[in-house]
């Protein structure tokens, strides 16, 4: 058995929620003791019914919760129905707040899921993660139809083992979108519904599971921190993520 | 590729080009970014956007690919993606 951790899952929609389907049962049955906070601002709609599962309308986080904790009782399973941002002036108790800021919720060690669907809230947790020794942050999303990708940023005793997502993605630098806690209601209300495909949320929360599998159960490491697959191809690619010592960048330049 | 262009391909040695699930190492020195993107972008689903990297140093359309070169095409992702 593995030591009890404590998972973060911000987003229990499109992809977290199948996500939480597996990791509930990978901290029940592999890591007893284990705590999942599920983070979520949003609520569950009629409209999300071709994508998500959920047995009531309600916030998200909330509603997952209450499906989940009665069924596996080895899991401390608990909900903030929060939207995450970059920075707010918020306790991490204050429920009054409909936001929280990503350095003030998450703790050292860690293992964080970014399920969110858009790059300014990714941004905010894996911009957050840069302060702590010791944490992983997990994310993915379905690209384009049936075209998907997930990202892992590990740190280890103050350092990078994998880089940060922005170092080759200037989306996680620079976000093309807005962050639905930094909007106000009227605004979310207006967002538009989502392309995503079913398949490829399943695809993308499996091949997250599967990293966790490897680097956090098994303790395996892996600096091919990136990968993107193709459903309708029926391929995957994994990309090497590892940082480049300050040595061989100098070393590079003088070729 | 016609054959002697290939032979000729060949000796002057292989690179890698990799662009999302699609990889291959080849015949590819003495080609251009911009020949690279034309040849196989339909196939391989190179987008418009996509930027030509070595390492992480982006390059110009023009670049002209080098032996033991690995040259990879990064899509600016959607915002559904990573």
């Amino acid at each position: 058995m593995g030591e009890p951790r404590r998972f973060v899952v911000v987003g229990a929609g499109g992809t977290g929620g199948w996500l939480l389907e597996g990791l509930v049962r990978i901290a029940e049955f592999k890591m007893p003791g284990s705590a999942i906070l599920i983070v979520d601002g949003d609520s569950y709609e009629p409209k999300n019914a071709e994508r998500q599962s959920f047995t009531g309308l309600g916030n998200k986080a909330i509603m997952k919760m209450s499906e989940l904790q009665p069924i596996y009782g080895r899991t401390f399973i608990t909900a903030d129905p929060r939207w995450i941002v970059e920075e707010a002036n918020v306790e991490l108790d204050d429920m009054t707040s409909d936001v929280v800021a990503a350095k003030t919720l998450l703790q050292e060690e860690d293992i964080v899921y970014a399920m969110v669907d858009n790059f300014a809230a990714r941004k905010a947790l894996f911009d957050a993660a840069r302060e702590f020794d010791n944490i992983d942050v997990f994310t993915g999303g379905n690209d384009d139809q049936l075209y998907g990708s997930t990202y892992h940023y590990c740190r280890a005793d103050g350092e990078d083992v994998t880089e940060h997502p922005g170092e080759w993605h200037k989306e996680f630098v620079t976000p093309p979108d807005k962050n639905p806690g930094d909007m106000s209601c009227a605004e979310r209300a207006r967002i538009e519904g989502s392309t995503q495909v079913i398949a490829t949320n399943m695809a993308v929360a499996a091949f997250l599971l599967g990293r966790t599998h490897k680097v956090i159960i098994e303790g395996q490491k892996d600096l091919e921190a990136e990968i993107v697959f193709d459903l309708g191809e029926a391929l995957a690619q994994p990309y090497d993520r590892v940082p480049q010592m300050e040595e061989e960048l100098v070393g590079s330049s003088t070729h | 590729m016609q054959g002697s262009e290939a032979q000729a391909a060949t000796q002057a040695g292989s690179a890698r080009i990799k662009s999302g699930v699609y990889h291959q190492t080849g015949a590819f020195v003495g080609m251009t970014v911009s020949q690279v993107r034309e040849r196989f972008g339909s196939r391989w689903k190179i987008a418009d956007d996509a930027k030509a990297l070595k390492g992480k140093e982006e390059l110009a359309e023009d670049y002209v690919i080098q032996a033991n070169d690995e040259v990879t095409f990064l899509k600016v992702q959607g915002e559904k993606g990573i």
